[in-house]
């Protein structure tokens, strides 16, 4: 396709990005809103009385497949590195349970794409997630939610009872269509995304290790390279350490802000819902304006209820009226209105 | 014009698709759409709504508004739907629709002044940040978001072109198929954008300058 090694590689962090983004935010389907606004382009060919039918249905739909991959040696690289993951995550709930480890298969070296990397921090935020809920007994919560969910896959009317946790509520035909709610949720094969895990969460491993005072300290750099090859060794625990010591030596410095960045992904990683909202809140205090604090905002928004919800959305559209969540916040408030 | 609009005493449903394969799957539902059953519909979106989120997201770039993109895909689709004639896989006449979708997005902000002035903003990130480690990853996401702010100033039939072979990774027939043009075109159309796109990296610094080759 590409003769040029150099654009090659420049254009495989590119899709590395976008990949990255879409496995962050892999979109929110909304089936009615998509009625509404056929309705709208076409009232014949899809008249009020569909529009009404299909709204009445399950709103979300759960999207099993993964995203269509086409570049098959990246499939076999990730699947190796897919294993050593799995291989670690078992490893890890085995040692949480004190049960000898599933067999999986042997973890493997990291393969030399690039682009495998970014999957690999997705795959094992949810493998994580998954091995995690194992421990604590959520496995099974998450296994009900999902099939409670592909129950009220669209092929047919939603189930009187309320809508579980995950399921965002339709908009109503009359609504005027408006983007989804975007959700950080983990890879589609998960089946609930973060925000609807029930609490309580797992505990993170508490951290013991004391600095050692009897060598020189890193340098921020030194520190900030010695987390990340934690992190791509798979110690989470030493990454997390390492990431909050620079979080602390960074001040309210880029260094310290990206490092907060970092935390976010390690405690989604590690399946840590309460412990990612806290750090949101700790970076929005040293953070106000940071690069993580559009999301950080919309994060808390999600996580909160009620009128406290509709409070932060608000509160967020007010500060942020051009923030990256600002569809979802709309759609927030829309709904509050709607029930009123 | 038909009504879609479920009758099942009138119209039978038509069998289930779970047991078919993607593109009969498809088929099949096409079939239940046209009968007036919006099942079918919804099982399409299902199938189909992470892959199209996932080309919206490539032809939009990092600052589209990609799900009510997507939306306006599913709704466009749904409302021309008799003009699917089944000659190619519903799912190559699905991602046509985004490229058609994506692209009056691109037309309605197009702007070359913005865009040229995006891109200067982006490589003076860039040349403030390029030489720190710590900032590789975000240097990644400013090539990513440079490579973006140059596909910006192209002629939309080269950025389709290059956006769906070099990035998203289609055959040359895929691609030319969901941009109703031949292969052979495609290749002209993408070779083109990545020599303009090549020239822009390197005057911004982002790529070093291809050695002449000798002849």
């Amino acid at each position: 396709m590409n003769d040029d090694p150099d654009l090659s590689a420049l254009l495989g962090d590119v899709t590395r990005c976008v990949d990255e983004d879409i496995v962050a935010d892999p979109g929110c389907p909304d089936l009615a809103a998509v009625m509404a606004r056929a309705h709208e382009l076409d009232p014949q060919r899809v008249p009020a009385d569909v529009v009404a039918e299909v709204s009445q249905w399950a709103p979300v739909v759960s999207i099993q497949q993964g995203h269509r991959r086409r570049r098959t040696r990246d499939d076999v690289e990730l699947l190796a590195v897919i294993e050593g993951v799995r291989a670690h995550v078992e490893q890890d709930v085995a040692a949480r349970m004190g049960t000898p480890p599933l067999e999986t298969a042997a973890p493997t070296e990291p393969p030399p794409s690039r682009r495998v990397w970014v999957a690999v921090l997705a795959v094992a935020a949810v493998l994580l997630l998954i091995g995690a809920g194992v421990f604590q007994g959520i496995r099974g919560q998450l296994d009900r939610a999902r099939a409670s969910r592909n129950e009220a896959s669209l092929v047919g009317p939603a189930p009187s009872s309320e809508p579980s946790h995950e399921v965002v509520p339709a908009r109503r035909p009359e609504v005027e269509p408006e983007a989804p709610t975007p959700e950080l949720a983990p890879e589609p094969e998960v089946a609930p995304p973060l925000e609807a895990e029930p609490e309580p969460e797992p505990e993170l491993t508490p951290v013991r290790t004391r600095p050692d005072r009897r060598t020189p300290p890193m340098s921020l750099d030194e520190l900030d390279a010695a987390a990340h090859a934690a992190w791509k060794a798979g110690d989470l625990v030493k990454a997390e350490r390492l990431f909050r010591q620079l979080a602390k030596r960074g001040g309210s410095g880029r260094l310290g802000d990206l490092a907060y960045g970092d935390l976010f992904t390690l405690a989604r990683q590690r399946g840590a819902p309460a412990k990612e909202a806290a750090l949101w809140r700790e970076y929005l205090r040293r953070f106000p304006r940071g690069r993580f604090a559009d999301d950080a905002r919309a994060g808390l928004c999600r996580r909160a209820t009620g009128d406290a919800q509709r409070t932060c959305w608000q509160r967020y559209l007010d500060d942020m009226p051009e923030g990256s969540h600002r569809a979802q916040a709309k759609r927030a408030q829309s709904k509050v209105e709607d029930s009123e | 014009m038909p009504r879609h609009h479920t009758q099942p005493t009138v119209v039978p449903l038509p069998p289930p698709t779970a047991a078919l394969d993607g593109v009969s799957a498809d088929v099949a539902r096409v079939a239940q759409v046209r009968a007036g059953h919006m099942e079918g519909w919804a099982e399409l979106y299902q199938a189909h709504y992470a892959a199209i989120f996932r080309h919206v997201r490539y032809l939009g770039g990092g600052g589209a508004p990609v799900e009510d993109l997507v939306q306006e895909v599913f709704a466009r689709a749904l409302v021309g739907l008799p003009g699917f004639d089944g000659r190619s896989p519903f799912s190559t006449w699905l991602h046509g629709v985004a490229v058609n979708v994506v692209r009056n997005h691109w037309r309605s902000r197009q702007s070359t002044e913005t865009a040229h002035q995006r891109l200067q903003d982006i490589n003076a990130v860039h040349r403030v940040s390029a030489s720190n480690e710590v900032d590789r990853v975000h240097m990644h996401r400013r090539r990513a978001e440079a490579v973006y702010a140059i596909l910006d100033q192209l002629p939309s039939h080269l950025r389709e072109a290059f956006v769906l072979r070099d990035l998203e990774g289609f055959s040359p027939a895929d691609a030319a198929q969901q941009l109703g043009i031949s292969p052979g075109n495609l290749s002209v159309r993408a070779s083109r954008a990545r020599e303009r796109i090549r020239k822009e990296l390197e005057q911004l610094g982002w790529l070093a300058a291809r050695k002449e080759q000798s002849s």
